[in-house]
């Protein structure tokens, strides 16, 4: 029986330290996801040290290409937008009308975004096909 | 007019896997040959319909039939036909036809073994699977859908996944996937029919290391694909797509340990049915999550119905499997247990919790914005540095298990002697990492060396003691020298891993023609930029020579412009200009084209990013040695 019991107590003592570690690691790697709207209206709610995640399109001939190699443009939802600035790699298919993910804090009223995503490139099927079909 | 003939074939094909299933199921009631024989015939006739619509699509995807709604939507004129045939699973209705097919051929294999208690029950398991896969096609997700407009040109394939990588890395994602299915039907088998014996355990070995195996390189293949294009984050982004490819591949490691186990020692027996009952879980559930737009991920996939039968689906499998489960649990218990704590039976248990506390980490991560928004309202994710946090220690304590559990005995272990064994290699290992600690300065970096060189030292002790001895290991321990190799793989990987993330260096720069410039002792200089046009694209180029240590080779880092939109949104595309060497990868990015026309570059020096694909191909390699092994 010995054995067992130490194999069990072991397990505990295993399983209750990631336990531990998956909610430390929780807690330091929590990002917001939300969409241009959302921001706007709760913005001042989220703790200052926190990243925020947002989801928006990129505005047509908004993206300005600054000399330093960083961009700036805007992305908006139903009518709001707001200006992003980023320095980065930028992704292939990140382009006018595009939808994007930029990740971030806000820096007065401009976003400066840390990472960009466009979505894509499993694009399975058109986005208009699938309005069309519901 | 293929289109209706084809329409037909997978309606057909749908009427036969019912009638199938059917009378496998009364076979098993009334224990008649007769009907089993009438289910394996029509079991037959599914797979000659699936094979005809297959060769059906592929004409239509190779000659550019644009009546077809698949064909006209996912290629275009301008591609070449390995493309075009490849495309038969770059949309939801061809990818769910394949699915189908291999399925019915790995169901099909494995109905030929003659009959006893075990075999019935996993057909009917498996027809059913396959009904449901079959229902999808016919019903809801039909690649025969007729166009209904009149087009000279399809729509085509986004230029970033026309790269060879990425048109063979779903295909091997797939065959292992869907190989999960088979070891799910004997462990359902195995229970329905009170069955104790290790039978299910033994008839599932080769598909497991098949699965495995060809999960492996499928996962390979994807991140491969990621480093070479640009944007991803590298090689792995912890993007919720990834995730759930990575899942079942995390649950038949440790399914290949435990189940070895059970063979050999007859213990952990209700452990492994859970395991192989959560494995196919996780396929599913991984399929529901990246068709659902449940999540929502950089591959955006179509949202469309079919996820609701994929929920429906996975509860019926939940709901099922918890019902036998229940209803046969004295059947199921192991006779023996584990009697010591430094037993190699009990050094599985623990690579089993540390493999299912990764899994589950991964699974938080992945489910995280809906959890959060169950409960709070808001989306709320995890971020890379998650995964990383839990994941790093979990590894570590995975190495270390690995360093010893091949060198214990079973049952009553002592681990003095393999200390006593160790004792050379650890020594070794030892000086490497203080000389290592030296060179980089990192604690982390060191440690990782030092447990990770332990059991790459052992290993070798092994070899090179059987080779003194003449012993014959390629007959006696062939099993022993895969597990070798495959373990040697994952580590030569995990170094290369964790250097590259710790020590990769990036450098921003802005360059005229001929300028030059000094970047931490490599010397780059602009030569030329040029202009290209083809037929399919207008190409921006450089010509950039880097110096490193006398040794000077030229990079041409591009950005193609694609002519032909179609209707796709995507036409940019960035061709990394990559040297890699053993040590490190420059790899070099042409971000864009200033006014004035200097360009914007990006410099990546990414050290030991070649082990990371060694190690890999090490794995894959002692993976098909076992297939291959005569039992």
């Amino acid at each position: 029986m010995r054995p067992k019991i130490k194999l069990r107590v072991l397990a505990f003592v295993i399983i209750a330290f990631f336990s531990f570690l998956i909610f430390k690691a929780v807690d330091s790697s929590l990002v917001y996801y939300l969409t241009v709207n959302e921001v706007l209206e709760k913005n001042r709610n989220f703790p200052k040290y926190k990243q925020l995640r947002v989801l928006g399109v990129v505005k047509e001939g908004s993206i300005i290409n600054n000399m330093d190699g960083s961009i700036i443009f805007v992305i908006e939802e139903d009518g709001s937008s707001m200006i992003v600035e980023y320095k980065g790699i930028i992704p292939d298919i990140f382009d006018d009308g595009v939808e994007a993910v930029v990740e971030g804090d806000f820096r007065g009223s401009t976003f400066k975004a840390e990472k960009l995503f466009a979505k894509c490139p499993t694009k399975y099927e058109d986005a208009d096909y699938e309005k069309e079909k519901s | 007019m293929i289109n209706v003939i084809g329409d037909n074939v997978i309606f057909l094909s749908f009427l036969f896997i019912i009638l199938s299933f059917f009378f496998y199921t009364i076979a098993f009631f009334k224990r008649s040959n007769l009907f089993s024989s009438i289910g394996k015939r029509s079991l037959l006739s599914v797979l000659i319909l699936l094979t005809v619509s297959i060769v059906l699509i592929e004409f239509q995807l190779i000659t550019k039939d644009y009546t077809n709604l698949y064909v006209a939507r996912n290629v275009s004129n301008d591609l070449n036909s390995i493309f075009s045939a490849t495309s038969l699973w770059a949309g939801q209705a061809g990818s769910l036809l394949l699915w189908t097919w291999i399925l019915s051929i790995y169901i099909f294999i494995e109905n030929k073994k003659s009959l006893d208690q075990l075999i019935p029950i996993s057909k009917i398991a498996g027809t059913f699977t396959l009904s449901f896969f079959i229902f999808l096609i016919t019903f809801i997700e039909n690649p025969f859908e007729i166009n209904s407009q009149v087009i000279d040109n399809g729509r085509g394939l986004n230029p970033i996944l026309q790269n060879i990588y990425m048109s063979i890395h779903p295909l091997s994602l797939y065959l292992g996937y869907i190989g999960i299915t088979i070891p799910f039907c004997f462990a359902t088998a195995s229970i329905i029919s009170k069955d104790k014996s290790n039978k299910w355990i033994i008839e599932s070995k080769k598909w497991t290391y098949f699965s495995w195996t060809f999960l492996s390189i499928g996962l390979l293949l994807g991140s491969r694909w990621a480093y070479l294009e640009l944007g991803w984050g590298g090689y792995w982004a912890w993007d919720p797509v990834e995730n759930v490819a990575l899942m079942p591949w995390l649950l038949l490691t440790a399914f290949i340990h435990s189940s070895y186990a059970q063979e050999s020692k007859n213990v952990l027996r209700r452990w492994n049915l859970l395991l192989i009952f959560l494995a196919f879980f996780l396929t599913i559930f991984g399929t529901f999550i990246t068709r659902s737009g449940l999540i929502s991920s950089v591959h955006s996939f179509a949202q469309s119905s079919i996820g609701d039968y994929f929920m429906i689906f996975i509860f019926s499998i939940i709901i099922f499997s918890s019902l036998i489960y229940y209803k046969n649990k004295i059947y199921i218990e192991s006779d023996r247990e584990i009697k010591a704590l430094s037993s190699k039976e009990n050094f599985f248990v623990f690579n089993n919790i540390l493999f299912l506390v990764i899994t589950i980490t991964v699974l938080i991560g992945t489910i995280f914005p809906i959890i959060s928004e169950f409960f709070t309202g808001k989306r709320i994710l995890v971020g890379p540095s998650f995964y990383d946090l839990v994941n790093f220690p979990n590894v570590l304590l995975l190495i270390l298990l690995m360093t010893f559990a091949p060198f214990l005995p079973w049952e009553r272990g002592n681990i003095r002697p393999v200390l006593k064994y160790l004792k050379i290699p650890l020594l070794l290992s030892t000086l490497i990492s203080i000389f290592i600690f030296y060179q980089f300065n990192s604690i982390k970096i060191s440690m990782v060396f030092l447990i990770c060189l332990l059991p790459l030292f052992s290993i070798i002790k092994e070899l090179m003691i059987d080779i003194k001895l003449k012993n014959n290991f390629f007959k006696e321990k062939f099993r022993r020298y895969c597990s070798f190799i495959i373990h040697f793989g994952v580590i030569i990987m995990i170094m290369g891993v964790s250097f590259s993330s710790n020590f990769e260096k990036k450098y921003d720069l802005t360059l005229n023609e001929g300028d030059e410039v000094y970047v931490d002792k490599l010397l780059l200089k602009l030569n030329y930029i040029y202009d290209k046009e083809t037929e399919a694209k207008n190409i921006l180029g450089a010509n950039i020579s880097l110096t490193d240590q006398k040794k000077v080779f030229n990079l041409f880092p591009e950005q193609n412009l694609y002519k032909y939109e179609g209707n796709r949104e995507i036409n940019r595309e960035t061709e990394v200009a990559i040297r890699s060497t053993f040590i490190k990868d420059y790899y070099l990015i042409l971000v864009d084209k200033n006014f004035e026309g200097s360009l914007n570059l990006k410099l990546y020096i990414n050290p030991l990013v070649s082990f990371l694909w060694i190690g890999s191909l090490i794995s894959i390699l002692g993976g098909f040695l076992l297939l291959v092994r005569r039992n």
